[in-house]
Formats: structure tokens, sequence, C-alpha cells
């Protein structure tokens, strides 16, 4: 062999991998499935846009006969859901501000006025908060405790562990496991990473830990649980040997 | 016999040239898609496969993935990784057979892909060995004891990666084309699309950077 030790490392890295892999049949069905998933995406593209070209066609059009833009349109259309008669082209204000005032239509366009006037079942005149979908919106909410949107916004107020912060807890781990700390504690912290990074950077390397970990506490049937994806290669090569033979020696003999 | 791709989209572009083409006629009539090796025949296998065709696209994943593989693995330093780089080389094929013009193999192609979709592959594997590195004293191995030699091999492999870690990716993927993989610089200027004197320098920086990092790392 060479004695540079470039050429001699380049060698190894040749050597190491040589292409195959227990995975390229999995990775082949994933390449089909995602170049399927890509052509039916492209073939549904035109079909989604028409409709929206056409709308935005149709609404030019309206927009330069009429003098209104497309604006106008939308806001006609969303009041007459709404039951309000809404202001031609005046930008939408806050409706609490305009709750407290009577509404007061602003005055139309020439060109708008000139077109026939909605019949009165189509765009009733009450105001919007006694809307009876919007009273009932507010008895609802009044009567539901503040308490019970806790749950809906818990989730955005936990705090995230920053990646410093996974570190730290993945070092602790690492050396309650390798500096011979207590393993039911071990396992605590390993349980505790996992669940703050089940996708981290090193989770993989946990999930191996926490196996092992296991193991010395005697719960073998949780490690051999643990330490089935690994000897099946699910991870690739990681660890896959090893996992084996642990699984070897942590199943009972019969 | 006549066997029938569901998958096959019959639609647009030139489906006189397929039909025309007697590879692709047979290829109807018994289902055998592998690679073909005269010219038009391979025309129509390429435009088969720049319309995604799963045939097509299936016999140029076994024809190529080991080698695409290995290389994705030697650039990378990471199976797992390297396992997604293939996808996303073999994903992207199609697109890139569309502009291509024959100018190289499609094995080179198809590594030109995985070139083109290497940054964050690379990244996140420095990342993970990064990660793993700081952590000291894991064990290799926890079953078997590995003799001298092979431990200062492994050593000396898991150097080359970190210290492969440190160099600009044109450096890099120039390194383990023609390094490792032994490519010829043209085949290599091919894949990266610079000329193969750029190549050559590229890989002489990348040399010079390596030897600093690996004598810094006590490997002589």
């Amino acid at each position: 062999m060479s004695d540079d030790p470039i050429e001699r490392a380049a060698a190894i890295a040749r050597d190491r991998f040589d292409g195959t892999s227990a995975r390229a049949r999995a990775t082949e069905e994933r390449v089909l499935l995602a170049s399927r998933a890509r052509a039916s995406r492209g073939k549904r593209l035109p079909l989604l846009a028409l409709p929206l070209v056409a709308a935005l066609i149709a609404s030019t059009a309206w927009g330069t006969t009429t003098g209104a833009g497309l604006r106008a349109l939308l806001s006609n259309a969303m009041h007459a859901v709404i039951g309000e008669r809404a202001p031609a082209t005046r930008p939408a204000k806050p409706r609490i501000a305009s709750a407290q005032r009577a509404v007061t239509p602003d005055p139309l366009p020439q060109s708008m006025r000139d077109l026939p006037s909605p019949s009165p079942s189509a765009a009733p005149t009450a105001p919007l908060e006694h809307h009876p979908l919007l009273a009932a919106r507010a008895a609802q909410s009044a009567a539901k405790p503040i308490a019970s949107l806790a749950p809906l916004l818990a989730p955005q107020l936990v705090p995230q562990a920053s990646e410093a912060e996974l570190t730290a807890l993945y070092r602790a781990a690492h050396r309650a496991q390798f500096a011979g700390g207590d393993p039911v504690h071990t396992l605590e912290l390993w349980d505790r990473y996992l669940s703050a990074a089940p996708n981290g950077s090193l989770a993989l390397e946990a999930r191996y830990n926490r196996a092992i970990t296991l193991l010395h506490l005697g719960r073998k049937a949780e490690a051999s649980l643990a330490l089935e994806p690994f000897a099946r290669g699910d991870y690739g090569s990681y660890r896959q040997s090893e996992a084996r033979a642990l699984l070897d020696t942590a199943r009972p003999a019969h | 016999m006549f066997s029938f791709d569901p998958h096959f989209d019959s639609s647009p572009r030139p489906p006189s040239l397929l039909f025309m083409n007697p590879w692709y006629v047979t290829h109807l009539v018994t289902g055998d898609f592998a690679p073909p090796q005269t010219e038009p025949a391979r025309d129509a296998f390429l435009i088969a496969l720049a319309r995604g065709d799963a045939r097509a696209l299936s016999d140029a994943y076994r024809e190529h993935h080991v080698a695409v593989r290995a290389f994705a693995c030697r650039l990378l330093g990471d199976e797992g990784a390297a396992e997604d780089m293939v996808q996303e080389a073999f994903v992207a094929l199609p697109r890139a057979v569309e502009r291509f013009r024959g100018e190289s193999s499609l094995r080179s192609l198809v590594i030109a892909v995985a070139v083109n979709h290497a940054r964050h592959f690379v990244r996140a594997a420095a990342r993970r060995r990064k990660g793993v590195s700081r952590l000291a004293v894991e064990p290799r191995s926890t079953t078997v004891a590995a003799p001298d030699e092979q431990l200062a091999r492994e050593q000396l492999g898991d150097a080359l990666f970190r210290a492969l870690d440190e160099l600009p990716l044109d450096q890099r993927v120039a390194f383990v084309l023609c390094v490792v993989e032994e490519r010829a610089s043209h085949e290599a200027a091919e894949i990266i699309g610079a000329p193969a004197a750029t190549v050559r320098a590229r890989v002489q920086a990348a040399k010079r950077r390596l030897r600093e990092l690996l004598q810094a790392g006590g490997f002589r």
C-alpha cells in the first residue's frame, strides 16, 4: 500500500463503500412513487389553474365594462352571502368600528348607479352584529370558558428546545451511560432526549444507546424491540452487526 | 406476449418517433425494457425516460444505482444521507434527461445530477459527523474488538471524511471523483461541467488541504 496518507485514505473510502445496499430495492420503490407523484402533479396543475384563469379573465372583462375592479366583485359577492349591502369600491373597514355607526353606504360611482339594484331578499339590510349566525357565535364564545382555549394555544406556547440544549441533554445521557451512571437515570435521560428531538441529528445514536441501557436494566423484551430496526437494516448498516449480535444474546435460549 | 405498462404516459411528445423505433415496439410487445445498446434504441429509451416512464426509470435505476450510491457514500461518508441523495438524483433524472444532448454516458449524467443535489446532503452529513465527534469517547463497537490494523484503517477513513468536511464542495467533488473513484480528469470534467484543467487544479488544492488536515490529526 502507498505511503501517502491521502492515497491510503482514498483506498479505504473506496473499499468501505462499494455501492451495494440492503435498502436499494426500497429506494427504487420510493423513486418510482415520487416520480409518479411528480408526474400527476404536473398534469393536475393546468386543470387547477383553468378556473382561476377563467375567473381572472371574467373579472377583468367585467371591471373594464363597468369601471369597477375585481375588489368590488369579490366584496359584493361576500356581502351578499353575509347579508349586508357592501360599498362598491371602498376597501373593507374593521367591523368593530363600523358596528357603532349607522350603516351608510358610500356614494356609488355613476356607472354603478346605472345598474339595476339587487332585490331586497338577496341583500337584507340588518346590521352585521344582529345577524343570527354572528349572534349565535358570540353566545357560544361567551359561554365557553377561557381555559378551554388553553389546549389550542398550548402547542404554540411550549418552548422548543434549542440545539444547544438538546446537545447538552444528549451529552448528559451519554456521560451517564458511558461513565457508569445509574441505568434508570440514563434511560430517563435518553427518553427525555428522544421525546424532545425524535428526529434530531443524534436521534439514531440515542435510540441505539437507549436500547443498550434497556439491556443493562435487564429489560430484554423492550431492548429487543428497540434493536430490531437496527438489526433489520432500517437505518442502513449503522450498528447493524452489533444489533444482531446483541439480539442473539438478548433472546432467551430455547 | 403483449405487455401493457399502466404507468406509461401515452399522451404528449413525439409519438411518431417512438412508434417508428424498433426497440420501442419490441418493448411494447415483450415488456423487456433493458437499457438498449444501439443508437436509435438508446434515443427511444431516453425519450421514455424524459417522459418519466416508470419502466425506463426503473431500468435506469437498476443499471446505475450501484455506481451512484458508491459515489454518494464516498462523497458524504454517511450511508443514510447517501441513500436519500440517490433517491433525489433518480427522481430528478427525467427532467435532466430532457436537457441531455447525449454528450456523455447516462451514468455520468445521473452522477452529475447527484452532484447538483449534493450541497445540502453534504451539510447534513457534516453536521451529523460533528455532532458525533463532539461526544468523544463512544466506542466504535460494543461487541467486537477490532484488531489494531483494522482499527487504524477505520480511523484514517473517518479522518478523511472529517477533513473532507473542511473543503469547499467543488474541491470535495473533484477529489472524490478523481482520487477516490480514480476517474480520469476529462471524465470528472464531464460530470462536473467544468474544464478538465479546472478539475485538476481543484484536485491539487484539495490534496494540499487534506494533507495538512490529516497531518494535523496525526496521520503521516
